[in-house]
């Protein structure tokens, strides 16, 4: 059954892969979250019934519907229905902030805005309560299930958020055609069974914690979802629900190597994979240590193309440091500086191009044009990642870093510019400046203010989401300036060291 | 029971919204101050260590981290139930 649903021709729509696994295993369970399990044949009325329930509430074809929630079966329903009505959906996290959900309702425009923050602290008219749509949604003689709106393959079907070098978010849009493409060439590599319960604790509003709802419904495996709660005890929750796939980035790693330190015992645990940060070295031989009959399958993506290279499972044992192989029909250059290609080896920015390659950026035509460039002489559109890395002369891609101020901190993308921006409307604050993480150190906030640096970072935590906020916050009187006039960021550095 | 000047450390490291020259009040909550599930699991870890006592795993929920008070409470109920060395 999972060949065919992979080389299916039916798939044109993402709703496609849910009914699809409805109707082949509709009784099998599809997702379970800390309240119970829907089956697939459950999964997709309630997706049919959320749609219906958009429908009356006024949203139509290509409107824009946020849900700001902790992943639950809810959200994954809310994702396909929203999906069925023709609308696009844009998925937020749950350590959004209000501030950070404001950027995104400017740049969004959404027609809905649904939250499950009791009661809606959202300061945008249209934020509904989640506890109330679904008291409507569930109602007996509610909404009558919906079929599903006709879409063209390059409709938009998601917006995801992401940072970039710029202060405010910005949203990658995913049409239909591309989201599928981009999961069927991931399940190529992944392989999820049918009998595969995959554990994920990461946001669905991260590409890599929302792509784990296709995977496992192309595969017709299980997901289960975690929440905050399952966090002291990830090792004993990965045992009792029997997870075989566990999508990892470093912060869960670790969480998840305490939890099996204190509670060792046995595992299901076929396969962990891991994108989105690094896992450093250190952390790769601790799994293996703790879980010695999982493999470890390590990839490298990024938001604009969901995903860029795949690993062999435990491959980086053979080619320590490499994240992989392009996936199959897409390509990877790597340019020098001067734009020419680079010879195996070579460092320079990594370059894709293929049918994943997304649709740009949301109302954001520089920006879009800057990153996905049009080929002079083919027209192909080609993603310039601002990532730097090189190939081996097999075609194996080695990630170095980013070009640009950018980093990842708790698996999240995020900028200087981003933070910097924040700490700058705090009441208080003259002037900010923060420090990327280095290799001997986390990131750092240097501020020019009269508040203390604990008033800082409680204020600034009311502004971003934790990933964001830094632990160390470093006050001056006012920053020395370099010989050009600028903020001498290289004085402030050797400060935070010591 | 006030808790003692280990505890306090230990939290206070946990805590980078609270600044050195500020009380920790018992029931403040800890995710105001700045506490995210990293640092409480590592918190979980070093207070087991240092106080060579072991959370069951029922008290492993969020009420038990929610503020100082809470897991003074749930570490010293532990301790005194530990036989003395």
């Amino acid at each position: 059954m999972t060949a065919e649903v992979r080389q299916g021709p039916a798939l044109c729509h993402v709703v496609d892969v849910l009914d699809h696994a409805a109707a082949a295993r509709g009784g099998e369970l599809a997702v379970t979250d800390d309240h119970g399990d829907w089956s697939y044949a459950q999964l997709a009325d309630h997706s049919r019934r959320f749609a219906q329930w958009l429908h009356h509430s006024g949203v139509s074809a290509g409107d824009r519907v946020v849900v700001r929630a902790t992943a639950s079966r809810e959200f994954v329903a809310m994702l396909y229905g929203c999906l069925r009505a023709g609308a696009v959906f844009v998925p937020l996290g749950p350590a959004t902030t209000a501030y950070q959900l404001g950027q995104v309702v400017a740049d969004a425009q959404p027609r809905l805005v649904i939250t499950d923050r009791t009661p809606p602290d959202e300061t945008a008219a249209t934020a509904r309560s989640l506890q109330e749509v679904w008291a409507e949604v569930r109602r007996p003689g509610g909404p009558a299930p919906h079929t599903r709106a006709e879409a063209a393959p390059a409709d938009t079907a998601l917006l995801i958020y992401t940072s970039g070098s710029t202060a405010a978010p910005k949203a990658v849009v995913s049409p239909h055609e591309r989201v599928l493409w981009a999961t069927r060439a991931v399940a190529a590599r992944l392989r999820y069974q049918t009998d595969d319960i995959v554990l994920c604790r990461l946001p669905l509003a991260f590409d890599y914690g929302l792509y784990q709802v296709f995977l496992c419904a192309l595969a017709g495996a299980r997901l289960v979802l975690l929440s905050q709660a399952a966090d002291l005890r990830l090792a004993a929750v990965a045992r009792e629900c029997g997870a075989t796939v566990v999508p990892l980035v470093p912060s869960l790693a670790t969480m998840l190597l305490h939890s099996a330190r204190r509670d060792p015992g046995p595992s299901r645990i076929r396969l962990f994979t891991n994108t989105g940060e690094e896992l450093p070295h250190a952390v790769l031989a601790q799994l293996r240590e703790h879980f010695p009959r999982a493999g470890i399958q390590l990839m490298y993506g990024t938001t604009e193309c969901k995903r860029i290279s795949v690993l062999e499972v435990d491959g980086d044992r053979r080619r320590p440091g490499s994240v992989g192989r392009s996936l199959d029909g897409t390509r990877i250059r790597i340019l020098t500086a001067d734009g020419v290609p680079a010879a195996p080896g070579e460092t320079g920015e990594i370059v894709v191009s293929g049918p994943h390659v997304m649709a740009g950026y949301w109302r954001a035509p520089e920006l879009t044009a800057a990153r996905f460039r049009s080929d002079p002489q083919t027209g192909e559109v080609r993603l310039h990642t601002g990532d730097f890395g090189h190939l081996d002369s097999d075609g194996y891609l080695y990630f170095h870093g980013r070009g640009d101020d950018m980093f990842k901190r708790h698996g999240v993308r995020t900028s200087a510019a981003e933070i910097e921006s924040a700490a700058r409307d705090i009441p208080g604050v003259d002037h900010a400046v923060l420090l990327p993480p280095t290799d001997r150190r986390d990131m750092v906030l240097c501020v020019v203010t009269t508040l203390t640096p604990a008033e800082v970072l409680r204020h600034l935590g009311t502004l971003l989401d934790p990933a964001r906020v830094p632990d160390q916050c470093r006050v001056f009187d006012r920053f020395p300036l370099s010989a050009n006039g600028k903020t001498d960021r290289a004085w402030l550095s050797r400060q935070a060291v010591s | 029971m006030p808790w003692d000047d280990r505890f306090e450390a230990l939290l206070r490291a946990a805590l980078p919204y609270l600044s050195p020259d500020e009380p920790l009040p018992p029931d403040a909550e800890l995710v105001d101050l700045g506490i995210d599930s990293m640092a409480a699991v590592e918190l979980l870890s070093t207070v087991e260590q240092t106080y060579d006592v072991r959370f069951p795993d029922d008290s492993l929920h969020r009420e038990t981290f929610r503020t100082a008070g809470t897991l003074w409470a749930v570490l010293s109920r532990l301790f005194s139930q530990e036989p003395t060395p």
